[in-house]
């Protein structure tokens, strides 16, 4: 979160089964709101819970550690261990989550086969071309066994067909998935493919919220927003 | 033929890539040209003085010998101390805030910038035999470093120290913090991130960075004079025994320069992955 930067009035709630959209213009604040969510950034008035867990809650001096969240987020730029292979990716998140240096070799073969990795599990991160990036992302994040998942526009990077392959893999993921799921994205069209829900935001502020077939019909049909989320003209 | 027609393209696809780029003014080349040869032309001069039959006899000597030693270890010695300490210290100085990350880089920064006897003269306030801690040091455990190998080691530390500090807290501001922030998100400890991302992700800063410390040891002779002295066989360095033997034997000085030329280009060149900037690209 920015410096100066402030939500108001941001009040939702992700159900478990029914993933929430987040939509909005460049600055609205759609990234600084998943930052607080994974506690990358600390919130400094408001709540933040998951189920009944406290997990940010600055009038109850409570904050709980990204590390300790039990959310795994999946950066638009990847952010992959480049030095590391795609197995070892892999490995990391695991071991990270059950504190232990054994990994169990069925569930980082069950991901390898599930997102199409599995030809090019010893190859270095730091090769692999921006599909297989995002899919090794994504998959990191699940094998960290997380509660809640946060996608931070996971598709701006890919062109046409790495995209294609990479929402095949996510919409998968997004289905199965038993938490809540946050996917921050600008494509209409991905927030209506993917999520149930959706928020729009702008300048920090909830500009509309409900279905998202709703949300996005909203948005087409009040054009450009002003500065201050007023429709313009 | 084949071959013949690969030279061509080589050479014209060199051509296009010049055209590209545009030709640089001429005054830039100018000035460049007589920067480079303000560093070559001594490098030179040493090698033009090489006499090339007895250098291996002059580096043969046994005080030569004795001065290779001792700067291999004291300079190996410095290197991996500055190493354990260097890339915490490096760690702070990137991921501080305030005031007090600025305070102790202003710290790290003075010796690159004080006289190198200034510095002796600092090390011999501090652990002399009279000094702040060398008093106390003497008093309760009966020996004292300056004119010792172990003042040599410190002297070295002193001065070569931020240029290890110095490279890995300029690859830490650059990258790794976007890598700790998604090992967070994956669960990992503050203990974790530091062992498993943060120094892998800058380990050829590192590596850099320590060839530099190690370098700068090796080369360090004003602070090491004035702390350690020059007793040969014992505090008596590289730099050391070539200043005192320019007056009473030239031609060993050279060939003790030549030497360490040689030992300096062969590290460099090794590295020359890290001065392309490779470091900026490691994942």
């Amino acid at each position: 979160m920015q410096r100066g930067s402030l939500f108001l009035g941001v009040n939702f709630t992700v159900a478990p089964g029914k993933p929430l959209a987040v939509l909005g213009p460049n600055g609205s604040g759609k990234s600084s709101l998943l930052h607080a969510l994974s506690g990358l950034v600390a919130i400094r008035a408001g709540r933040i819970a998951l189920a009944s867990t406290t997990l940010d809650a600055p009038s109850e001096r409570c904050f709980v550690p990204p590390a300790q969240r039990r959310t795994s987020m999946v950066f638009q730029d990847y952010r992959l261990f480049g030095w590391l292979t795609v197995r070892a990716n892999l490995e990391f998140a695991v071991r990270t989550q059950t504190r232990t240096t054994t990994v169990d070799a069925t569930d980082i073969a069950e991901l390898l086969t599930r997102f199409e990795l599995d030809q090019i599990a010893e190859q270095r991160a730091s090769v692999l071309s921006g599909g297989q990036s995002q899919r090794l992302a994504i998959a990191r994040a699940l094998a960290a066994r997380p509660e809640m998942l946060l996608l931070d526009e996971p598709f701006s990077a890919l062109d046409r067909v790495a995209g294609s392959s990479v929402r095949a893999a996510l919409g998968e993921t997004i289905s199965d998935f038993q938490g809540p799921v946050v996917l921050v994205t600008h494509d209409l069209a991905d927030a209506q493919r993917f999520c149930d829900q959706a928020i729009l935001l702008d300048r920090g502020r909830i500009q509309m919220a409900g279905p998202v077939d709703e949300v996005v019909k909203g948005i087409e049909s009040a054009g450009p927003l002003e500065r201050d989320g007023t429709p313009a003209g | 033929m084949a071959g013949e027609h690969l030279m061509s393209a080589q050479r014209n696809e060199r051509t296009a890539a010049k055209l590209a780029t545009g030709a640089r003014p001429v005054f830039v080349k100018i000035l460049a040209a007589i920067g480079l040869l303000f560093l070559v032309a001594p490098i030179l001069g040493i090698l033009s003085r090489v006499h090339w039959l007895s250098l291996w006899s002059q580096l043969a000597d046994p005080a030569v010998r004795d001065a290779l030693i001792l700067s291999a270890w004291t300079s190996a010695a410095t290197t991996i101390i500055a190493v354990v300490v260097g890339v915490p210290l490096a760690l702070l100085l990137a991921r501080g805030h305030g005031w007090t990350a600025g305070f102790a880089r202003a710290f790290v920064v003075l010796p690159l910038v004080l006289p190198p006897v200034v510095s002796g003269v600092a090390l011999l306030a501090l652990l002399g035999r009279t000094g702040l801690i060398g008093s106390r040091i003497d008093t309760w455990f009966g020996f004292t470093i300056p004119f010792t190998q172990v003042a040599v080691v410190v002297a070295q530390l002193f001065v070569a120290l931020p240029f290890l500090v110095i490279t890995v807290e300029g690859a830490l501001r650059t990258k790794g913090r976007h890598l700790e922030q998604a090992a967070r998100t994956l669960g990992a400890s503050e203990s974790r991130i530091m062992w498993s991302v943060t120094i892998p992700a800058v380990r050829t800063a590192i590596i850099a960075g320590a060839a530099l410390c190690w370098a700068r040891a090796l080369g360090e002779f004003g602070a090491t004079v004035t702390f350690a002295g020059s007793f040969p066989g014992v505090t008596q360095t590289l730099p050391i025994e070539v200043y005192y033997s320019l007056v009473t034997q030239p031609d060993r000085a050279i060939a003790i320069s030549v030497l360490m030329i040689a030992i300096c280009v062969v590290v460099l060149v090794s590295l020359r992955r890290s001065w392309s900037g490779r470091f900026l690209r490691d994942t």
